[in-house]
Formats: structure tokens, C-alpha cells, sequence
């Protein structure tokens, strides 16, 4: 006890350099995550099957910098986007599971995306998505039931999307070709959609400008 | 002078108490805070300690009052696998575990309605457990299902299950599907709905594959979460392990409030103990 008091100085500077270490480290792996980030959001639009994408390699070990940065809603959504993609192309190169694995897993990722993601906008292009992929769903032409199904379900989806986020203008798309599958209609693809389609009524749910 | 003190009496009166009485005060603070802490600690103890040794049936998801059996019984399902059927149903037997039961093939109806005894499930059981052997192969009475067995609709059993506890007003109920997971493929778009429609709903679902393929396995893992599937333990034969039917979780708040409770009353002896005069 003695000795630490005679060279209290020294203990203090050993403490405060190990916490600057830290602190530079800590730095390091945030800027570590900000430019993966960019990075790889740019390689994910050439390459969507890539596995190693939005994976920084910090310095720190249980990666504090990207728990104080938050990374977890912004990476989940991205993972939720590639699982997706996964299910569009049919393979996962990281994983060898067959189709409906890779959609059950896509479709359990967007369903917490849709009620735990960061933003309204983020909430509401999980659950387009969600709705996309319920309705590329592998239906036998002759289970009238489950056709009936998919259809609700992703009807269900895109309108869920359009509430969460008004100015989602794929959601809209998506719902008016699903509407019109079931009930066809004569015009043009999104020429009615000022007045609604079909069940809408003219009643929008964006928000409404004041004029000129 | 005499101050006073939280001991009444045997005092002895001092004529320089005036300088004793911060310490005084600061002996009365941490006397007072101890024992606010140990009967805080106490009392936690006694909550926690009412809902301990509560077990439950090692293969419902803790936190289920009640579970709700979805046996699959199509064509696939027979012989050696249902040994396996019968172990799990004297497993919740004998943890005493109310339960329903529903069992499906092509469509599912209800055998046992939600919060029944578990004993009625040993009705059952029989039919599971082979009769005689016939050139190594075990061999079964003839169930009353015989004919309702074909395909496999998996989601058809959820849906049952579900409605069953939802009919019964059951809060906390669990499903636990027991089946070969070797789905129609005409029913993946019933059962990614119905997976869904479970988790929105918050009813936890455990399943317990009969040797099913880990193609299968991957399936369900990614519908319903790696974590939904009982573990093999629960069914060992061992000569010296038998099934452990029961589980319960480790009460670690339990553990942890004796361990401070423990501190506490040794921080007592140190600090807040009658001192005592000795000798010069």
C-alpha cells in the first residue's frame, strides 16, 4: 500500500495512458465502422451475395464502438436487405439451406424490422418488402386457398407500409398490382391512384399540400 | 450530558459525548440503512422465494402454464418414432403440467381441450408403446387414427393448437409440435403465415423432431429460431439417467439476494457491532 502511494503519480499516468490507448482504439474502430458502412452500401448494390459486407474489422474485442454507435438497427436492416436478395437469387453462399429456409429467414428478419426498426422509413420498406415476398410466394395453381392467402397477407403488408411511411411510393405500386390482380380494373397502371383503387376511395393517407 | 441513543439502557454517561456525536450519528445512519437493506433484502427473498421449485415440463418453453401437444400424425409418422411420441407424453405427465392436445394429418381436431390433467394424456401413451416385436421391428395396437392419417399439414396443427388456447382464454399457453417437420410443400405458404400470426400473437412454439432431415430442421429453425427446438437430453435412456421430465431454471436471483443477504449481515457484525470496553 505503501508502494502505490510513494509512486501515486506514476500509478495515475500508467491509468491515464491505458485509458488514452483505449480511447484511440475506440476511434479507430469507429471510424472503422463509418467507412464500412459507406463502403460496403455502395459493394452491396454490385454485389449483393458478397459475405463479407458491413463486417469492419475493429480492434476492440465485443466491439464497443459499434454498441455505442448503435450499429445493431442499421446492421439488421442491411442483413434483412441481403437476406432478401438471398431469397431472390435463390442461394445463400454462407448457408446451405433451400429456398423456404432463405425465405423464412428473410421473412422472420423484416417482420422485427417492421415493428423495431429505427425510422418510420425503414419500418415501412421492411414490411414492403415483407409484402413482395409474401407474394412471390411458390403457390400451386390449384390451392385456391393458399393464393387467397398469399394475396391477403401481402395486401395486408403494403398497406401496413403505406401507413408506416405515407410517402412510400414502391409500397403504393406494389399494393395497386396486387389489388388489381384481384380485382382487375380497366385503367392504366398508378393513372386512378389520385382518386384510390378500389377499396380507397380517394381517402389517402399522404399528406395533403395546400395548393400553388 | 446524555444523548439519544437506539440502545435505551446500561448507558454510560460521559462528559466529553459532545465530540462523540458525529460518530455517533454516522454509527445510527449505517445501522439504520442495514437494516432497511436486510429487511428489503428479505422480503425479496420471501417473493422469489414462493415461485421457486416451480417446475415445468423440460419440453415447454419456460414462462408456459400451459402447453398445448401438436402431434403429427400422418402416414410418416409410425412405427420406431413412436416410442419417441410416447417418451415426450410421460414426460408432461410427470411433470404435472396441465396440457391440450391436438393432433393433425391433412386437417387437425382437438383430442384434449386446454388445462387438461396431464394424466388423461396416459390414455394415450398406449398406443405408442409397441405391443410385441416381430422379427426385430416393434409392432402396435391399432389406433382409432389409423384412417385419419395421410398428408402432412403442418399449419393446419397451429392453427388448431392456437385456436384452442385462445377458446379457453389460456394466457402464457405454449404450443409444442411434435412431428417429423416433413411439411407438404403446398403448405409452406400456410406455415410462413401461421408462424407469423404465432410470433404477433406471442404464443412461444417448441418443437420435437422425430428424426427429421436437417433440411427440415433449417426450416423450422429459421421460422420459428434455433432456440425452439428441445433438446435430445430431454428424451436419454441411460442405465443410470433416466429422463428428466421436470426442468426449472436456476433460481439465480435467489442465489444472488442470499449472497447479499449474507454480506449484509457480516457488514453488521463488522461494523455495527457493541464495541467492547477491554481491559488497560
Amino acid at each position: 500500500m505503501s508502494v502505490l502511494r510513494q509512486h501515486k503519480l506514476g500509478v495515475v499516468t500508467v491509468i491515464l495512458a491505458a485509458i488514452a490507448a483505449l480511447l484511440i482504439l475506440f476511434a479507430f474502430d469507429a471510424r472503422a465502422w463509418q467507412s464500412s458502412v459507406r463502403r460496403d452500401d455502395i459493394r452491396f448494390r454490385a454485389l449483393p451475395d458478397h459475405v463479407k459486407l458491413w463486417k469492419p474489422a475493429t480492434l476492440l474485442p465485443f466491439d464497443p464502438a459499434g454498441k455505442v454507435l448503435g450499429t445493431a438497427d442499421t446492421m439488421a436492416f442491411r442483413r434483412a436487405l441481403q437476406s432478401f436478395w438471398y431469397v431472390h437469387v435463390g442461394a445463400n453462399p454462407e448457408l446451405r439451406a433451400d429456398l423456404p429456409t432463405l425465405r423464412a429467414r428473410a421473412q422472420q428478419q423484416l417482420l422485427t424490422l417492421t415493428g423495431k426498426a429505427r425510422t418510420p422509413g425503414e419500418r415501412s420498406d421492411a414490411a414492403n418488402l415483407l409484402g413482395v415476398l409474401v407474394i412471390t410466394t411458390p403457390v400451386p395453381t390449384e390451392n385456391d386457398e393458399a393464393i387467397d392467402l398469399v394475396l391477403k397477407n401481402s395486401i395486408k403488408y403494403f398497406q401496413q407500409a403505406i401507413t408506416l411511411d405515407p410517402t412510400n411510393t414502391d409500397a403504393k405500386e406494389n399494393l395497386e398490382l396486387v389489388l388489381r390482380i384481384t380485382k382487375p380494373g380497366k385503367g392504366r397502371l398508378g393513372r386512378d391512384a389520385h382518386a384510390g383503387f378500389g377499396f380507397g376511395k380517394g381517402h389517402g393517407t399522404q399528406i395533403v399540400g395546400n395548393g400553388y | 450530558m446524555r444523548l439519544p441513543t437506539i440502545h435505551g439502557g446500561d448507558s454510560v454517561e460521559l462528559a466529553d459525548l459532545r465530540t462523540l456525536r458525529r460518530p455517533m450519528l454516522r454509527t445510527s445512519v449505517s445501522r439504520l440503512a442495514l437494516a432497511g437493506a436486510l429487511a428489503a433484502t428479505l422480503a425479496g427473498i420471501v417473493l422469489l422465494a414462493r415461485s421457486a421449485g416451480a417446475g415445468r415440463a423440460a419440453v415447454l418453453p419456460s414462462g408456459a402454464t400451459t402447453g398445448c401437444v401438436v402431434l403429427d400424425m400422418s402416414a410418416s409418422i409410425s412405427g420406431p418414432v413412436y416410442e419417441r411420441v410416447a417418451t415426450v407424453l410421460r414426460g408432461i405427465v410427470a411433470a404435472n403440467q396441465s396440457i391440450c392436445l391436438v393432433m393433425f394429418s391433412d386437417t387437425a381436431y382437438e383430442l384434449l381441450p386446454p388445462n387438461s390433467p396431464p394424466g388423461a394424456l396416459l390414455d394415450f401413451v398406449p398406443f405408442f408403446v409397441p405391443v410385441r416385436f416381430y422379427g426385430g421391428s416393434p409392432v402396435f395396437v391399432q389406433s382409432p387414427w389409423d384412417q385419419f392419417s395421410g398428408g402432412t399439414n403442418i399449419s393446419a396443427g397451429f392453427v388448431a393448437g392456437a385456436e384452442a388456447l385462445k377458446r379457453a382464454h389460456v394466457r402464457h399457453g405454449a404450443l409444442l409440435l411434435i412431428s417429423d417437420l416433413d411439411d407438404s410443400s403446398a403448405d409452406i405458404p400456410n406455415l410462413n403465415a401461421e408462424a407469423v400470426r404465432l410470433r404477433q400473437e406471442k404464443i412461444p412454439v417448441r418443437i420435437v423432431p422425430l428424426f427429421a432431415t436437417s433440411l427440415n430442421k433449417g426450416y423450422f429453425a429459421a421460422l420459428f429460431g434455433a432456440g425452439s427446438f428441445v433438446s435430445p437430453t430431454a428424451f436419454r435412456h441411460r442405465a443410470h439417467q433416466t429422463v428428466q421430465p421436470v426442468a426449472a431454471d436456476v433460481p439465480w436471483a435467489l442465489i444472488g439476494l442470499g449472497i447479499v443477504l449474507v454480506v449484509l449481515l457480516a457488514g453488521n457484525e463488522r461494523w455495527n457491532a457493541r464495541l467492547v470496553a477491554e481491559p488497560a
